[in-house]
Formats: structure tokens, C-alpha cells, sequence
């Protein structure tokens, strides 16, 4: 069953230049993805990609000055602004990426029965930290109090006490050390296993790649390949997007390469055509205007027009 | 120019010891990978090295290897002796140091940090922040893959990419003979890790710069390094070896 169904999903943000004038851009631009029950999808994208944007717009919690544009679907439901108040916290749980959504001034225990508006009971509360390894005295601790990696399982389980059927976890291995990092992912593939749709956001392919059923690669603001993650082995050659070739070879344990021609810093900004033109071996004229089709390839879909 | 440290030791508070008995030299030219258990002190050896904090024992000097003489001649950094040889203690979000006199000199070692927002003053453009400690010239940049346009910009403008690229220019700006990369590219995307380091790794050969490289990607590790130290090991070594002796 799909869980959740995003298509042609485009976030802007309006900024005001000097008194009255008012600039439109777009953050995020004709993103598709979907993610069923059971299955744990990652997310990878360079930093200034949108990948947390995404995740705002899933919660509904965009900043006050962004709009978005499209479809999401929440099992075959439009989610609308009130059914995403009805559901965070409960079936839709986010793992943030920054620890400052915790209270500072709340002990932790606490802060994790109250969160997403219902409050779970005590007993619920310690089977959760038992599971994540948390002793109970963490309970009646402040955030401060906490190392990284406490830090890190408090807020994974924060989401996930409520049973959620849609996680959606934010770089939730950033600044974890290599055992945790890998500890934490393997929580969401058992999250998964046990019925739970995940989305994983990462910068981090490698960490990811043994756990996902499927990767969604990010670039300039869109999803230009999805995949299912055994695509990425070997030399790469079954993945369809220049770009995603072009990550899976840069890594360390394969060619440690960057592409060849100028080094690849900014996706090309404008809403039309390919953000990957300025980088792009096969770029040709059709690349650079109109919106660049999705193209279904057998287990997965690309946003190419060299793919075949 | 040779840096060697010996019997390092940081504490957090009196009694409770971060590590004690590090010993570790870095080769100029040479890469070295630092490994060793999470929580154990290998950000602060980095920080130590580069001369932002003092260990509470032990020192850090560079040797210069002085070739008439055959002799060498040492000037401590960082270390308890950071004063008497005139280093000031640096400011965290910069590359350069006071020398008796009050004039301004580029650190001989210098640092990246795993976050590059927080190495750098958020009221500066980038270009007083690569500026910082030398100009660095238009090929650096280029280098580095920096756009000429990122300067007239704030760091809140530019991606943690585009900022750890600016971070590296600014360090590299001082032509160190010693770089220390503490999870430098860790926040970052293979292709900008990739190309990252081979920036680096192509300035390292042309300068007989040294790196030391903290990662806790073990490829990456393997990739980059000529050696690869655990310096808590061999402190361990020695522990038992005054033990019994
Ligand atoms: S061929 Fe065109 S559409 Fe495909 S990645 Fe290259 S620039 Fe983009």
C-alpha cells in the first residue's frame, strides 16, 4: 500500500527587496516520490538540494513566508493543512535534523510522552527507551544532560512512540560516529519491517545504501532518479541519471572521482529545463528549457532526456 | 618542517582525564589518518595541534631541520610553552595568530572543521573571511572551485559546500605546512567530497604540505592516507609498560 504519494511538488519562498518588492523563488520544483508501508526510501541529496524542505512541506510545517504547489497523498487522501495537524505527531512522525526542536528547559521524558499533542503513558515510554538503549534515569534528564548519541535516540524515539505509519527522518545520522550512524539506521529498517513507511534524508548514500529498498536521488530542488538501491553497485551502469552515476562513482570506495569538466558546484537556478545542463556530459539544447519528463525505466523512473 | 607531539594529556575537570600519553609525529608531505574510539579526543588533539586550546601536559613543537648545522631547531605551538615562544592563542573562527610585537602572522598548522558556519564570523563577507590570513590567489580559488561571486556574499547565502570551500581557501591562503581535516568533508555530498579532496590532496604534493586526516569513513581513510596511526593504542602500550616497569 502507498503511504505517501508526492507529485509535481514545488515549494517557493516570497522575499521582500526593498520596500514592495516581492521575489518568488522556487526551492524545491516538480518533486515526485512515494513511498508504501514496509518500506524504508532514502532520500540523498547535496546540501542546498531542498532535502529538508521536503520534509516541511510532508509535516506542514513550511516557514510562514513559503507556498507550495501540487499533489501529496496521504494513503490515497489529499493532505490537506488540517489532515496534517490531525496526523503529526501521531501517524506522521518527524526525526529533525537539529536537536533545538527538543525543550530545553523540559526534562526528556517528558518532552517525549507530550510530543505531537498526546501524552503516552509512563509505562509506554520506558519500553521505548528500552528498546533504544536509554536507561530510565534519561528520563528525568534535561537536554543538556544528553551526548549525541542520547540525544540522537531520544529524538528518534520521540517519533516513533506513537506507532507512526509515515517517518520521516531528517539527516538523522549527522554527527553520529560511525557504530551509531549505522545503529540508527538499522532502528529505521526495523521500523520499516514492522509496517511503518520510512523516508530517510541524507547526504550520506554510503550509510543508507545496506538498508533502503529504494533511493531517491535530489538534485537542484527535484528528483531526477529513483531507484531501487541494488542499482547502485558494480561500476553503475544500471542507474539512468548522469548525476547519480556521478555520485556513486565519486565515492570513496569506488573511483574517488569527481566528473570531469568544471567542478560541479551550484544546480543551474532557473525553474526551466535540466539542473544538471551546466554539468552534464549529453547536455544538448532540449536541456535547457521546459520541464524535463520523467521517464518510467523498469523497477524505478529518471528525469533525463539521454536516458534510455 | 617535522610537528611531533609527546605525552599529550587534556582533562575535562580535575581528576577526569579526556586522554594522557598521546605521542604522534606528522611527516611534512606525508598523509596521515588518526583513528581511534568516538568520544576518545581526536577533535581536541586536532585543536590542540593547531594551537586553539593547550594540553594540560605534554607538547607540540614543528621541527625545522636546519641542514648546515645538522641540527634541529624547534618552535613549540600550542603546548604549555605557547606563550613563552610567543604564539597567542588563536580566535576559533580565524587562521592567524599575534606574534610578540603585535604583528600578525598565519598559523603554521592550520584547521577544518567538520562545520564550516561555525568557523567563520557571520557578520563578514567571504571575502574578508578568506582574506583573513593571506589573500589567496585567483588560482587557489579556482581551485577550490570557488565562484569569484560567493565573495561579495554573508555566510548564510552560500551552501555548507560552498562555505567549507571558502574555509579551505582561507586556510590554505596561509600555506601552512600542515593541515589537519577533523571530518571535513563529512557533512558533505560524495561529488563535493571527491573533488574537495583532490584539490587539497593536488595543493598538499605541489606545498610538501602534511595532512592529517580525522574521518570517520573508513574508505575515505583508506583512500586518502600513506598512514594510518591510533595513537590510543600505543598510549595504552605505554601505560602498562610503567606498570610493570
Ligand atoms: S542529458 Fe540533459 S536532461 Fe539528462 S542529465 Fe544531462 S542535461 Fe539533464
Amino acid at each position: 500500500m502507498t503511504v505517501l504519494e508526492i507529485r509535481n511538488l514545488s515549494v517557493f519562498f516570497s522575499r521582500y527587496y526593498n520596500w514592495f518588492r516581492k521575489r518568488t523563488e522556487a526551492c524545491l520544483n516538480g518533486l515526485e516520490l512515494s513511498v508504501g508501508a514496509g518500506q524504508l526510501v532514502a532520500v540523498i541529496g547535496s546540501s542546498g538540494s531542498g532535502k529538508s524542505l521536503l520534509a516541511h512541506a510532508v509535516m506542514g510545517i513550511l516557514p510562514r513566508n513559503a507556498g507550495w504547489s501540487g499533489q501529496m497523498l496521504y494513503k490515497g487522501e489529499l493532505l490537506t493543512p488540517q489532515l496534517q495537524q490531525r496526523l503529526r505527531g501521531r501517524e506522521l512522525a518527524l526525526v529533525p535534523q537539529s536537536v533545538s526542536y527538543l525543550n530545553p528547559l523540559m526534562q526528556v521524558g517528558k518532552q517525549v510522552r507530550m510530543s505531537g499533542g498526546g501524552v503516552r503513558s509512563r509505562t509506554e515510554l520506558r519500553s521505548m527507551f528500552r528498546r533504544y538503549g536509554l536507561e530510565s534515569q534519561v528520563e528525568r534528564m534535561y537536554p543538556f544532560q544528553l551526548s549525541g548519541g542520547m540525544m540522537r535516540r531520544v529524538l528518534v524515539s520521540t517519533a516513533t512512540l506513537g506507532g507512526a505509519e509515515l517517518i520521516i527522518a531528517d539527516e538523522p545520522t549527522s554527527g553520529l560516529h560511525a557504530e551509531l550512524a549505522q545503529e540508527t539506521v538499522m532502528r529505521f529498517r526495523e521500523l520499516a519491517d514492522e509496517g511503518s513507511a520510512v523516508l530517510l534524508i541524507t547526504h550520506d548514500l554510503e550509510s543508507v545504501l545496506p538498508y533502503a529498498d529504494a533511493i531517491a536521488v535530489l538534485y537542484g530542488g527535484t528528483s531526477i532518479e529513483v531507484a531501487p538501491a541494488h542499482y547502485f553497485s558494480g561500476d553503475g551502469t544500471m542507474l539512468r541519471h548522469p548525476y547519480s552515476r556521478a555520485l556513486w562513482t565519486a565515492l570513496p570506495r569506488n573511483e574517488f572521482t569527481p566528473p570531469k569538466g568544471k567542478p560541479l558546484v551550484r544546480p543551474a537556478r532557473s525553474a526551466a529545463g535540466c539542473p544538471y545542463r551546466e554539468y552534464c556530459e549529453s547536455a544538448s539544447e532540449a536541456c535547457r528549457s521546459g520541464q524535463i519528463p520523467v521517464r518510467r525505466v523498469n523497477e524505478g523512473w529518471v528525469r533525463c532526456i539521454d536516458a534510455t | 618542517m617535522r610537528l611531533e607531539a609527546q605525552q599529550l594529556g587534556y582533562r575535562l575537570a580535575k581528576d577526569n582525564w579526556l586522554f594522557r600519553n598521546i605521542d604522534l609525529t606528522l611527516e611534512p608531505g606525508q598523509i596521515t589518518g588518526l583513528m581511534g574510539p568516538s568520544g576518545a579526543g581526536k577533535s581536541t588533539i586536532a585543536r590542540i595541534l593547531a594551537g586553539f586550546i593547550q594540553p594540560a601536559e605534554g607538547s607540540a613543537v614543528l621541527k625545522k631541520a636546519l641542514q648546515h648545522e645538522n641540527r634541529e631547531r624547534s618552535s613549540a605551538i600550542g603546548g604549555a610553552v605557547t606563550d613563552k615562544q610567543g604564539w597567542k592563542r588563536r580566535r576559533t573562527d580565524g587562521s592567524i595568530v599575534r606574534k610578540p610585537g603585535g604583528n600578525t602572522v598565519p598559523y603554521p598548522v592550520q584547521l577544518i572543521f567538520q562545520h564550516p558556519e561555525q568557523a567563520v564570523n557571520p557578520k563578514w563577507k567571504l571575502q574578508r573571511i578568506v582574506e583573513e590570513g593571506a589573500k589567496p590567489d585567483q588560482e587557489l580559488l579556482s581551485l577550490l572551485g570557488i565562484d569569484p561571486g560567493w565573495l561579495d556574499r554573508y555566510p548564510r547565502e552560500l551552501s555548507g559546500g560552498e562555505l567549507q570551500r571558502c574555509c579551505l581557501a582561507r586556510a590554505l591562503a596561509c600555506k601552512p605546512s600542515f593541515l589537519i581535516a577533523d571530518e571535513m568533508t563529512s557533512m558533505l555530498d560524495a561529488i563535493t567530497q571527491a573533488q574537495i579532496w583532490h584539490a587539497v590532496l593536488g595543493i598538499a604534493q605541489q606545498q610538501g604540505m602534511g595532512l592529517l586526516v580525522i574521518s570517520h569513513d573508513q574508505p575515505l581513510i583508506r583512500r586518502l592516507c600513506d598512514r594510518v596511526i591510533y595513537p590510543w593504542e600505543t598510549a595504552n602500550e605505554n601505560k602498562k609498560v610503567t606498570v610493570r616497569g
